[in-house]
Formats: C-alpha cells, sequence, structure tokens
C-alpha cells in the first residue's frame, strides 16, 4: 500500500554550483554539510499552538494541540539514484523548537531530490527499532495493535455543535499495513566542502484534502481504521514541500547540530 | 552510629518496586570498611537500567555514589528539615505506598496542603517535577519544600546551620562530597536526589511477563488488550516502560479547575487544569488518586475515563474524541485487574528482588 510521490510542482532550487564540475554527476568536491529545517506554514503562517484559528477543505475551524511525527530514511539522491544518508530518522514536534534541524556531513556531489519517508518503512517499524528516548517511546503503536510507532500525532480541537470535540490524526501502520509515506523534493545541490541548508515545509490541510476531503466531524478514533489511514496516505503526499534551499549562515545562531541520531 | 532510618517502621508490605537494599547496603559497607572524609573518595554507583527503559537523566554534576545515596536516605528520612521538626520527606512520602501519601492531601507543619504527594521512583527517567512540573530537576524538586510555609516552614539558612551543627552530618557529608565543601542547601539537596534516583520500579507482574516468566490471568490479559489498544486508550499517556509520558494533562476532572496547574507556570489559559502524568506502576499503592487525592479506589478512576470526564474545550482531545469509552462492568473489572495485579508488585516478589539487590551489592 505504499506510494511514492514525486512532488513536481515543487520549485526547483538552483544552488550556488561549486567552481568546477557545475552540473556534472561526477563531481568530487569535498565533504560538505547539510542541514534538514522542518517547518510548518498554515494559511501562509507559522502554526499557532491551540486557537481555533484554521479551516481545512471540508470546512471544519480547528485548532492544533499537538503535532509531532517522524521522517525516517533521509537522504540526498543524485541524477543516478544513488543516495547519501543524512538521517536514519529524526523526532520532530511542531511546537518544540529544538526539534526542528539536524545535520549531516555530506560528500562532495551533485545531487537531484531530497528524499524520505514519512513515518517508518514497514519492515522496519517495529517496537523497539528507534531510539530509546521519551519522544520516539510516546510515539509508540502499541503491540496489540500490532507495534511499532506512529507516524504522526495530529491533535486538536474543532468546533462542533458539542460543547467540545476534538480530532486525533494518528497515522501508523494500522491493521499491519504499512501506511508510510515516501517523499522526494526536487532540488539542484552541489557540494563542494560547503555548507547548505534545506527548509522543508508541511502544510498540516493537506492531510485533509486532494484527492480526498476529510472531515473531522466524527472522525473518532482512527488508528485502527486501515481505509482513513490510506486516505490520510494519500492525502498526506502533498504535505511537505521545499521551501528553501541557500548557503549556511554563519552568522545565525540556530539548532544546527541537533541531529538526531 | 547508626544507619537506621528515623521515620517509624510500620508493618505494612514494603512494595518490590523499592531497591533500599541498595542504601542499606551502602550503610553496611561504610561500616565494614571504614570509610571516611580522608579515604580514597566517595564510591561511584552505577544505576542499573532495565529493560526497554530510556537511558537514565543523572545531571553531570551529581553523580551517584554509594556514599551520597546513603546521606540523602538519612536526609530523606530526617524531620531536621522541618521548623519544628516533625515533617520529614518520608512524612509525605511513605516507603510502604510507593513513597505516595496515603492522605488525599499531605499534611505539613502548618495544616494541609491542596495537593497528594506524588509517588517517588523511576525519577532517573524524568526531566519536570511536581504536578504542575515547576521543577526542571530532582536538586531543585527538593529546595521547595523546605521554605513552604504549610510543608515545612522552615528557612534553609537554618536547616544549613542545623546540619553543620550535627553529630554525624558533618562527617556524611564530607564523605559523600568531600571536606572541602561546606554543608549547603545544594549539597544536602543533591543527595536527596541520589537517593530518589535509586528508587527505581521495573520489576511488576507485567514485566516478568514480557519476559516470558509467568503468564497474565485472563482477566488482566484482556485488561492488558483494553489498556494498549483504542478501546480503553490507556497508552497515549501511560505507555510502555515508564507508564507515563511525562507530560500535562487536563483530564476533565473539573469544568472550571479550583488548581490551575500547569497554567500556574506558563500563564497560558490552555495549560489550566494541566496536571504531570503520573506512573502507573506500583498503582495500588498510591492510593488515593489525582492531584487532589479526590478518588479512593481504581474502580472509580476507571469510571471517571469511563464516563464521568468533564466536556470542554481544556479537556484533552486524547478523552474528548469520544463520548465515553462505553465500557462494560466486565471490561472495567479487566482494567482494574491490570492495573492492580500486572502493575503493582506482589509482596514475594518484593522480598526476591530485596534479597538478590542485598546479593548484589
Amino acid at each position: 500500500m505504499k506510494i511514492t510521490t514525486q512532488i513536481i510542482s515543487a520549485l526547483s532550487f538552483v544552488a550556488a554550483v561549486a567552481l568546477s564540475g557545475c552540473g556534472s554527476d561526477t563531481n568530487d568536491g569535498d565533504q560538505g554539510t547539510v542541514t534538514i529545517h522542518l517547518d510548518h506554514s498554515l494559511a501562509g503562517s507559522e502554526l499557532v499552538l491551540e486557537t481555533i484559528d484554521y479551516r481545512n477543505a471540508a470546512g471544519n475551524e480547528y485548532g492544533i494541540t499537538r503535532l509531532e511525527y517522524i521522517i525516517s530514511d533521509v537522504y540526498l539522491e543524485r541524477a543516478d539514484g544513488t543516495r547519501a544518508l543524512l538521517a536514519e530518522q529524526h523526532y520532530r514536534n511542531a511546537f518544540d523548537s529544538e526539534t526542528r534541524s539536524f545535520s549531516a556531513p555530506i560528500d562532495g556531489n551533485d545531487y537531484s531530490a531530497l528524499v524520505f519517508t514519512f513515518g517508518i518503512d514497514g519492515e522496519r517499524n517495529q517496537t523497539g527499532a528507534l531510539p530509546n528516548s521519551d519522544s520516539y517511546n510516546n510515539m509508540a503503536w502499541p503491540v496489540p495493535m500490532g507495534g511499532g510507532y506512529h507516524y504522526m500525532r495530529f491533535e486538536g480541537l474543532y468546533n462542533s455543535a458539542d460543547a467540545a470535540a476534538s480530532f486525533l490524526t494518528h497515522t501508523g501502520p494500522s491493521g499491519g499495513n504499512d501506511y508510510s509515506i515516501d517523499i522526494a523534493l526536487p532540488l539542484t545541490l552541489s557540494v563542494d566542502g560547503d555548507e547548505w541548508e534545506i527548509a522543508v515545509v508541511m502544510d498540516p490541510n493537506q492531510w485533509y484534502e486532494v484527492p480526498i476531503t476529510y472531515d473531522l466531524n466524527g472522525s473518532g478514533p482512527i488508528m485502527g481504521n486501515p481505509d482513513i489511514q490510506a486516505i490520510l496516505q494519500a492525502n498526506g503526499a502533498t504535505a511537505f514541500t521545499l521551501d528553501s534551499l541557500e548557503p549556511h549562515h554563519h552568522d545565525d545562531d540556530d539548532a544546527d547540530h541537533d541531529h538526531d541520531e | 552510629m547508626t544507619m537506621t532510618p528515623t521515620t517509624t517502621t510500620t508493618n505494612k508490605t514494603m512494595p518490590l518496586f523499592i531497591l533500599l537494599a541498595l542504601a542499606l547496603a551502602a550503610c553496611s559497607n561504610a561500616g565494614d570498611k571504614g570509610l571516611s572524609a580522608s579515604s580514597n573518595g566517595p564510591t561511584p554507583y552505577v544505576l542499573t537500567i532495565p529493560a526497554r527503559f530510556p537511558p537514565a537523566q543523572i545531571p553531570f554534576d551529581n553523580a551517584l555514589t554509594l556514599e551520597g545515596i546513603d546521606l540523602g536516605r538519612r536526609l530523606f528520612h530526617d524531620p531536621i528539615f522541618s521548623i519544628d521538626s516533625t515533617i520529614a520527606c518520608a512524612s509525605c512520602h511513605l516507603a510502604a505506598a510507593a513513597f505516595a501519601d496515603p492522605a488525599p492531601q499531605s499534611r505539613g507543619v502548618a495544616g494541609v496542603t491542596i495537593r497528594n504527594s506524588m509517588p517517588l521512583f523511576n525519577l532517573a527517567w524524568s526531566s519536570v517535577f511536581f504536578w504542575d512540573g515547576r521543577s526542571p530537576s530532582l536538586e531543585d524538586q527538593a529546595l521547595h519544600p523546605v521554605e513552604d510555609a504549610i510543608e515545612m516552614g522552615e528557612r534553609w539558612q537554618h536547616v544549613v546551620e542545623k546540619l553543620a551543627l550535627h553529630t554525624e552530618y558533618p562527617a556524611l557529608f564530607a564523605r559523600a562530597f568531600g571536606d572541602h565543601l561546606p554543608i549547603s542547601k545544594e549539597l544536602a539537596t543533591q543527595a536527596i536526589a541520589q537517593f530518589e534516583r535509586t528508587l527505581v520500579s521495573a520489576n511488576s507482574k507485567y514485566d516478568r511477563w514480557l519476559r516470558g516468566e509467568l503468564s497474565l490471568t485472563a482477566e488482566e490479559k484482556a485488561g492488558f488488550d483494553l489498556f494498549f489498544t483504542e478501546r480503553g486508550d490507556c497508552f497515549h499517556c501511560h505507555g510502555d516502560p515508564l507508564f507515563t509520558d511525562n507530560e500535562f494533562h487536563n483530564n476533565g476532572l473539573d469544568m472550571a479547575p479550583p488548581d490551575s496547574g500547569l497554567a500556574a507556570l506558563s500563564d497560558r489559559r490552555a495549560d489550566l487544569g494541566k496536571f504531570k502524568t503520573p506512573s502507573l506502576r506500583n498503582i495500588e499503592y498510591t492510593a488515593p488518586y489525582m492531584h487532589d487525592g479526590r478518588f479512593t479506589t481504581l474502580e472509580e478512576v476507571v469510571e471517571h475515563y469511563n464516563a464521568g470526564f468533564v466536556r470542554n474545550s481544556l479537556t484533552d482531545p486524547l478523552l474528548l474524541i469520544r463520548p465515553s469509552l462505553d465500557l462494560s462492568p466486565v471490561q472495567k473489572n479487566a482494567l482494574v485487574s491490570f492495573l492492580k495485579h500486572s502493575l503493582t508488585p506482589t509482596l514475594s516478589q518484593h522480598n526476591t528482588e530485596r534479597q538478590a539487590a542485598a546479593l548484589e551489592t
């Protein structure tokens, strides 16, 4: 059930290339460093915690109380399909800036895409497979439900006729199936001993539209519902886009070194 | 000198989770080997990390030592911290109650507090303390009760003076931290924190079942299945292995929370009535339940989550997702059985573990 999605609508980013080997697949430049930032944007703005200020395609007015997810097998891919590993996994809490970024050394070469798995690949998604920390353990998909880890815990409140209504968009290996998503974001990057920053942005509303409009009303608990997991898998294929690719600014005092194992 | 805790002993069952044998052995070592301030310095102690537990969070500037743990145990049980020498840490954190308090709200030197004392175990796997999370470390946490007007009503400066004039403590502090540092509130709380980090609970029937050493009853297994699926949905906040997410939730106790909880620190309306998730290990020993001890029994707790919580915008989305759990009496009994019998160690297990720990040390 796993799908691979090419984000063909992604903008083409042309990096400032190295002096030699421009556009070549045989760049043998010096090792550089790449920092990945995971950002979020809804209605053109950064996320605000808890305020019911958002509206999805189904017309639900909602606020976010939790947005946590795992990406794994993060690579830069060359035109010939070979890959350079950036991180085996990374936990992101949208409201914890310490989890925004991770860095990795990268061979001097030309790269044509950033690729990663949203969630954890099915075979690898076993209880205990990820680093033993509260962050990952609180994402556990319980053993009686098949084991492994949630891909995402996206929670909040929405306006309804009830006094209070909540949604729990929890994605994961429902029914023993793999609903992780292979994301590929095209880019043009030539590394030659330099440092680069790549900002990826997730639009939470994308989970609720295209190809299937998802209505929070009556959604209820969904971890045990493979049909809904398949819908979210399909919708989530467009949740991530490339926002920027630029040389690292050494003046920035950011969290570049939060590489998460 | 005596190395026996100064609290009154009780014949109530001492639960399994307490690895006091460690501290007791440290006392024996001290006596046998004649450790003193001039010996080779404190003896490093390596905390055993239970299976499935994350790495322990131990500050670099307060590594565990046998002498520090022993001192911390002494201090924990000593009412010297209170203004009238009546209240020790152990007065509200009873070993027989998993270091919680059987009283709904704990009593101090000047009356009753507003909250139930939290149980103390597996504290090396947390980085926020108190029901409202106002302390970022155990060392900081231990500073607070002394100068709380209701709890101990004392001033740290006076406590330090009393410790310095004590017949035994100067030597014990020197043994634990070296004789170049004067007794201070920082060293006292470091020692208490060391002792508290040795209180490890990880060998319940549930743990042994996971290791294949025994079987759960059919009822306990049914409770386990409810606990760890969306049907009972306990796991999101009380997952394995700590049975706490170390986070804060409003679990729908009050329509208008009389105790602000986390909001007192964050000053955010959305945090009103949020309290730290307690671990469910040793749960039968830690009654009464909730931050204010309002529920006497586990049956009441399960019924609260089944259909008793209030619904408003402060209640956690994990509860609001359904009108009620709609559990049958059989299912509720199964959940209680899992909590009581699988997550709460038994006397025989406790004795076995204490003996094993004594042999190891």
